[in-house]
């Protein structure tokens, strides 16, 4: 703990943003609780921030908030992304899905080009597994057909996605709070991928 | 999905969560699980071990929540308790709301009393009744119209605060005035009246009748009534 602190006087001043502004980032969880930091000075109560991380915090805010709300830029910085909603070509030049995969997903899914999370998720897992070459395009709709029957067991639990293969015949399952999955002899487990992972790598491509 | 069920309740029982259309508890009901649902009214006693997600609920009679609950519309005129966090998006209290977490939404009326152990945030808090808040009272718009009894918050903040004494409309030839107590307020526009703080920072702030301030740091101004006490007032360096 011997990264430096500054007040919120001094924060405000050089960041030029007022106490209202603060407190909405912090009352839509822009700016996580841990930052604040209370402390006792000789004028009473003061609290401080971690300053590296609350300035560049707040740059990223002033930044990005030209173009996204309050509540899309949240949903960003929190770990529950319920809300977020972008189109369809904001993922490929985000490089979260490839242009074919793309269009690959919107032949199978004939929703409309906005996406929510848990269809960026869908197609940023056919990607992943496509583009290693794990997985060919039947299975892809196989994965897809998985992931949309469950989509209500995704959203909340630490999920499993597991892919396996015996004698060419290919088979997929979502594994919940499981601890360990043992399969028959013979089978192959093409891959499994924790589905929070997944979250957390399109988190990080979309800051 | 199809349509969902009533769950009404006369009389006294207990029932599995799940998901209904409308609950509705005159008697005595007991919900054991998750619960999701359009309406919830409470007419009765009502006691709900795990969570609630509601449309809309009402409690004339007595409502506790041991979980979590988050609600669109709520109206409390008897008393609601919520263990857990309650994130009550629209709501106006006219009995008592208690809260063991933080309670948060957009909008807040309170005309009774609430008592939360945690933080309070919304984007417009407008207490004419009482509150007791253990950690900090976070809006955009705050207004605090002091009529009767102690209101207290460890800290607030926000963007306009505003804390006003207030005749009271019931008994109003009665000598009692409320008061508010608070460590830190910090807004950007502050008006106080009748408010006991350590400190008070913001860029304008006005100090009304019936106040003790222990430190004002102010950025653009500081207005002072003679009725008040501040021990010490500090003007911030302007950029």
């Amino acid at each position: 703990m011997s990264e430096e602190l500054i007040s919120k006087k001094d924060l405000l001043d050089i960041a030029g943003i007022s106490y209202g502004q603060l407190y909405r980032w912090k009352r839509k969880d822009l700016i996580p609780e841990e930052w604040f930091i209370r402390k006792s000075t000789f004028t009473g109560q003061e609290t401080f921030f971690p300053k590296e991380k609350i300035l560049e915090r707040i740059n990223k805010i002033q930044t990005m908030k030209e173009n996204l709300s309050l509540d899309e830029l949240a949903d960003m910085f929190s770990p529950n992304i319920s809300d977020l909603q972008l189109e369809k070509d904001d993922l490929i030049k985000r490089n979260i899905v490839s242009i074919e995969v793309m269009n690959f997903y919107l032949e199978n899914d004939k929703g409309v080009k906005i996406f929510n999370f848990p269809r960026i998720l869908e197609v940023y897992i056919l990607e992943k597994l496509l583009q290693s070459g794990e997985i060919n395009l039947d299975e892809g709709k196989m994965l897809l057909q998985v992931l949309k029957d469950n989509a209500q067991h995704i959203k909340q639990k630490s999920c499993e996605l597991v892919f396996t293969r015996k004698l060419g015949v290919s088979s997929c399952l979502l594994l919940l709070n499981t601890e360990a999955a043992h399969f028959e002899r013979g089978t192959k487990v093409v891959t499994t991928l924790a589905l929070m992972t997944c979250m957390e790598e399109i988190k990080s491509k979309l800051l | 999905m199809g349509k969902s069920e009533n769950l009404i309740i006369n009389g006294s029982g207990s029932y599995p969560g799940g998901r209904y259309d409308k609950i509705s508890i005159r008697g005595e009901g007991t919900i054991v699980n998750d619960v999701e649902c359009s309406i919830f009214n409470v007419y009765g006693t009502s006691e709900s071990v795990e969570n609630v997600t509601a449309g809309s609920v009402k409690i004339i009679g007595e409502a506790e929540f041991q979980g979590n609950i988050e609600v669109k519309e709520t109206l409390v005129m008897g008393t609601m308790k919520v263990d857990g966090k309650a994130y009550l998006k629209k709501v106006k209290i006219l009995g008592l709301l208690e809260v063991g977490e933080k309670l948060s939404g957009d909008e807040a009326t309170i005309k009774g009393s609430i008592v939360v152990n945690g933080d309070v945030e919304y984007e417009r808090f407008d207490s004419s009744g009482d509150f007791e808040i253990k950690g900090l009272l976070t809006a955009d718009t705050i207004m605090v119209g002091l009529r009767f009894g102690q209101s207290s918050a460890e800290e607030i903040g926000g963007g306009k605060i505003t804390v006003k004494r207030k005749k009271n409309s019931l008994f109003p030839f009665g000598k009692e005035v409320g008061f508010l107590t608070a460590k830190v307020i910090e807004g950007d526009d502050v008006y106080l009246e009748n408010t006991k703080a350590d400190i008070v920072r913001g860029n304008m702030v006005k100090i009304g009748p019936g106040c003790q301030i222990g430190l004002v740091e102010y950025t653009n101004e500081l207005a002072h009534d003679p009725s008040s006490t501040i021990k010490q007032s500090q003007k911030n360096k302007g950029e």
